[in-house]
């Protein structure tokens, strides 16, 4: 199998990646994620600013254009989508392992 | 209240800050090149707000985007100094969050980032200290002596202030490096969890072609003097 090497993701990076399935701006992703997990993943401002940087480096986030320059929107990409569901499989594939063998 | 106090350690002046926050005095206003801190004592019982500082280089036109991600998550921004890249924040409710940065490696990209700003400014000192010493030779190879002394205590003050932002990043990047090393921390690099082997190789490269770049700065320096003589 054609892994990518950028797996396994962080669990921040996978909630940041799910988050912009529907497109949003910093402190909603922020929010988003503190949903999607139940609160138990929390976002620091200066974590999530470093984390929009790099995702936008490696194209997997796109800037949406817009008129709010102060909060700009984001959404995930093609090649974002993609590494989410390689991410997806891989945590499939683990929790076939758990349930067979892991689990009580 | 004003104080004056400078910091090499970004992480010691946030604890300070911290001891004061304890003690109810509110930080109001900073001016980090100079070291002046500003604070006001909060009445007994009121909520005194913690200090956190980033530090990164923003671009002008996602500086707004930046500071509006913070306040929304409840960090006021109290001092953007654009020159050396410091951004204080101080929190703005008692449900702010407690720190800027929520997982080990964000905080220590910190670090990382310090260091590579100083290596950078060190650097350009050194390449204008390089160009001010071959002005140096010309003007004692044309006889101007009045150029000379004037140039001469440029290129020392601008190889002085090189040093010093050397051995400030130098510092960053072996904290930086240690606690990598030390706790097998996983590092987000390109948002994947990976041990940061490649960083360390470059900065410690860095750190050598600065150090040689500075030598020979200096064997420059001493051989213009012999030719004088």
């Amino acid at each position: 199998m054609n892994r990518s090497k950028y797996l396994p993701l962080t669990e921040t990076t996978f909630y940041i990646l799910t988050a912009l399935l529907e497109p949003g701006h910093g402190y909603y992703i922020m929010q988003r994620v503190e949903e999607l997990s139940d609160g138990n993943v929390r976002v620091a401002a200066g974590t999530m600013y470093g984390a929009i940087e790099n995702l936008l480096k490696l194209k997997w986030i796109k800037a949406v254009p817009g008129d709010d320059k102060r909060r700009k929107v984001y959404m995930i990409t093609n090649q974002g989508s993609e590494i989410l569901e390689q991410e997806t499989e891989r945590l499939r594939g683990l929790l076939k392992v758990a349930e067979k063998y892991a689990s009580g | 209240m004003t104080k004056f106090k400078l910091f090499l350690d970004v992480e010691k002046e946030e604890a300070w800050l911290d001891a004061m926050a304890e003690e109810g005095w509110r930080l109001d206003k900073v001016i980090p090149s100079i070291g002046k801190y500003t604070f006001t004592k909060v009445s007994e019982g009121e909520f005194c707000p913690k200090t956190r500082i980033d530090f990164r280089m923003v671009p002008k036109n996602e500086r707004a985007e930046y500071i509006e991600l913070f306040r929304e998550s409840g960090w006021e921004n109290i001092c953007a100094s654009n020159i050396n890249a410091h951004y204080y924040f101080h929190q703005m409710s008692e449900e702010s969050d407690d720190d800027i940065f929520s997982d080990k490696s964000s905080a220590l990209q910190r670090d990382k980032r310090i260091g590579n700003i100083c290596a950078i400014a060190s650097t350009a000192l050194f390449v204008v200290c390089i160009l001010n010493i071959i002005n140096i030779i010309d003007a004692v190879r044309n006889g101007d002596s009045f150029s000379i002394p004037m140039s001469a205590v440029c290129s020392s003050v601008l190889f002085a202030v090189g040093v010093v932002l050397f051995l400030i990043g130098a510092r960053y990047f072996e904290r930086y490096q240690k606690r990598v090393d030390a706790d097998i921390v996983v590092i987000e690099k390109d948002g994947a969890i990976a041990r940061d082997r490649t960083t360390g190789i470059f900065t410690r490269r860095l750190i050598v072609l600065m150090a040689i770049g500075f030598a020979s700065g200096v064997a420059i320096g001493a051989l213009m003097f012999l030719i004088e003589r």
